[in-house]
């Protein structure tokens, strides 16, 4: 069921058994497992079913330290959310991504990777991907002309990647949700404040206000949080009234931790002879799967370094396409589908290949509680102060990225395939400064992070804000630590073993 | 310098004082001071400045001889071919050691960064 709540009269109380803020992948992930249920299931969609800016202005908010995106591009304000623009990149995290790795920081989440296998597999339903098959073996048995780089599986390896359509979650699911009788999807219902009881310990209601000046409660059993990284933490923080510190944020943990893939330019190759790389390459909307390089679990301990991977394209279009962050301006999804298509390097690719590639690195931030969002003193048209970030980044990330050119060059050298050049920002190891054209993958993680102790972390492994007994986050605001593969994936999969979570075991309605 | 070593250089460097690199057959003529699988892709301004940034990493190395006689040790052969061979075999072994040195950028072993250096001292 659908309610415009610019339409329902002022101060209209809305009550139901669970209450989702937030209509993203998330949000409507979780919305799914419960059609046909005996509960009530209210989806708060901030924006309508289409982009409209005003409403995109509420995500607007300053950035400090290392150059970000405009926070209002970088997430979508409507039924759908970022996968509205998404580009359908899926890979699973390693299970090395899961462990405390003692030379990475604030690393270790409190479930395994093996948590998430089940919730994986439901999850690429979702998303529209192919099985759940995540080893290069598989996949070169259904296409033996994708052909390996020589690599030491003792030290690198191919990581698959396969491509959602891109699932558009606005367009895909907007009628399964629309007709299901037991979920009330309500447009236009920003959340502005999440009011608790007077000790803070559960969540009594929350307001939600729109820009035709309505305003209503909404009361629920269970609330959850799925606004992404940014807006998660903004609105714990802002709803101070029971917490000063804002809720769940007792020990100063909601908003830290925030955390970007490094997406960069890094380094060339360079072959003797021309290889199409058709492994490694990517034809957007037709290709299904493709690898990247990534640097196995025992090198990455050995290195001390942090997961990422490497993809590859051919120099001379990498050449004359700028960094993303020059590109990606407008808050607009189609303005920026037309300054990203003037340079898409995808198409037309020489069968015979390339002499030179430029390798490009997808790599996780560290666990940095420096890198954080905070509530700057600006409000928005709803009154509710802005979102700030401070994005930092740490020395072991350039390091990092240093390693793995290295641990590849050392590989192609090797194999007597080619060499590895790497760019000028790379080559003194004593520079940690970050260039100009550094920039993310428009992937907020962090800001909620998951954690067995209350004094570091926001929620516990089953995305319970620790202090509040009905309260809980779905979605990369409580990832421990970023991985290198895109995060929609594995949000959906925490979604999911939420819900199962809620289903079974949380006794929120026994 | 050893004879063999000074012989080499000798005959390398009237050949590429007189023919253009590309065209020259260099390789096929003076391995010491041809990185071979490099020199597939790399142009002559490539290989001297890799050359240049090696000799100003290990300034110990920086002249013809120190670099002639590295490059000469343990290849006993004046056979120009055994010589492009086993030293194709060093490359390699260097990186399977992590004999590697990052010049200009250029992540590349020992040996072949060493005939980038020689290279560079007799085409500049």
């Amino acid at each position: 069921m659908h309610i415009d709540a610019k339409q329902i009269p002022d101060n209209s109380v809305i009550e139901g058994d669970i209450c989702i803020i937030g209509a993203g992948a998330a949000g409507i992930s979780m919305a799914m497992e419960w059609i046909n249920t005996p509960y009530n299931v209210i989806l708060l969609e901030g924006g309508g079913f289409d982009y409209e800016a005003a409403m995109q202005d509420l995500y607007r908010g300053k950035t400090t330290g290392q150059r970000y995106y405009p926070l209002e591009s970088a997430r979508l304000h409507y039924f759908g959310g970022t996968t509205g623009h998404w580009a359908g990149f899926c890979s699973v995290f390693d299970p090395i991504d899961f462990e405390k790795r003692d030379w990475v920081p604030h690393s270790g989440w409190p479930i395994k990777r093996g948590d998430l296998d089940q919730f994986y597999v439901r999850a690429q339903k979702n998303l529209e991907l192919g099985p759940y098959e995540w080893n290069y073996e598989y996949w070169r048995e259904t296409d033996p002309s994708m052909v390996s780089l020589p690599l030491d599986p003792d030290v690198a390896f191919n990581k698959i990647w396969q491509f959602s359509p891109p699932t558009r979650f606005g367009e895909k699911y907007r009628n399964t949700i629309v007709d299901a009788r037991n979920i009330y999807l309500y447009t236009y219902a920003n959340v502005t404040d999440i009011t608790a009881n007077e000790h803070a310990s559960a969540i009594k209601q929350v307001t939600v206000k729109n820009l035709a000046g309505k305003q209503h409660t909404v009361k629920a059993k269970c609330f959850i949080m799925a606004c992404c990284s940014v807006q998660n933490a903004r609105m714990l923080l802002a709803s101070n009234k029971q917490a000063p510190k804002g809720l769940g944020n007792d020990n100063d943990n909601v908003g830290r931790y925030f955390m970007e893939h490094l997406e960069i330019k890094s380094a060339e190759m360079w072959f003797p002879e021309p290889d199409p790389l058709k492994l490694y390459s990517i034809d957007y909307g037709k290709t299904k799967w493709r690898a990247e390089l990534a640097i196995n679990a025992r090198m990455q301990e050995k290195y001390r370094i942090l997961n990422g991977t490497a993809s590859f394209t051919p120099l001379e279009d990498a050449k004359r396409q700028p960094a993303f962050i020059d590109i990606w301006k407008s808050s607009d999804p189609k303005e920026r589908a037309k300054a990203f298509g003037k340079y898409d390097v995808t198409k037309g690719k020489s069968k015979k290949g390339y002499n030179a590639y430029e390798l490009f690195t997808r790599i996780e931030q560290a666990p940095n509680p420096n890198s954080r969002i905070t509530l700057d003193t600006e409000t928005d048209a709803l009154g509710v102060r802005r979102a700030m970030l401070h994005w930092e980044l740490t020395p072991l990330e350039k390091r990092s990225i240093r390693t793995i050119y290295e641990i590849i060059g050392r590989q192609l050298g090797i194999a007597d395939k080619g060499r590895v050049r790497l760019m000028e920002y790379l080559r003194d190891e004593n520079d940690t400064s970050w260039p100009e054209f550094t920039g993310g993958g428009w992937h907020h993680m962090g800001t909620t992070r998951m954690g067995d102790d209350p004094k570091t972390s926001v929620v516990d492994a089953n995305c319970k804000v620790h202090s509040i007994a009905n309260l809980f986050v779905a979605g990369s605001s409580c990832y421990v630590t970023a991985a290198a593969p895109n995060p929609t994936l594995t949000l959906v999969a925490l979604t999911l073993r939420l819900s199962d979570h809620l289903k079974k075991a949380a006794g929120i309605f026994t | 310098m050893e004879r063999r070593v000074f012989v080499k250089l000798s005959a390398f460097t009237a050949l590429a004082l007189t023919v253009p690199f590309a065209e020259s057959c260099a390789h096929k003529n003076e391995p010491l001071a041809l990185p071979l699988l490099f020199s597939h892709f790399a142009d002559k301004k490539t290989i001297i400045e890799a050359g240049l940034a090696y000799r100003k990493m290990f300034e110990k190395e920086n002249s013809q001889s120190a670099l002639g006689e590295a490059l000469s040790a343990n290849n006993p052969t004046m056979d120009s071919d055994a010589l492009t061979s086993a030293l194709a075999k060093h490359v390699k072994q260097d990186f399977v050691a992590g004999q590697i040195v990052t010049v200009d950028g250029w992540i590349l072993s020992v040996t072949e960064a060493r005939q980038c250096a020689l290279f560079s001292i007799i085409n500049t």
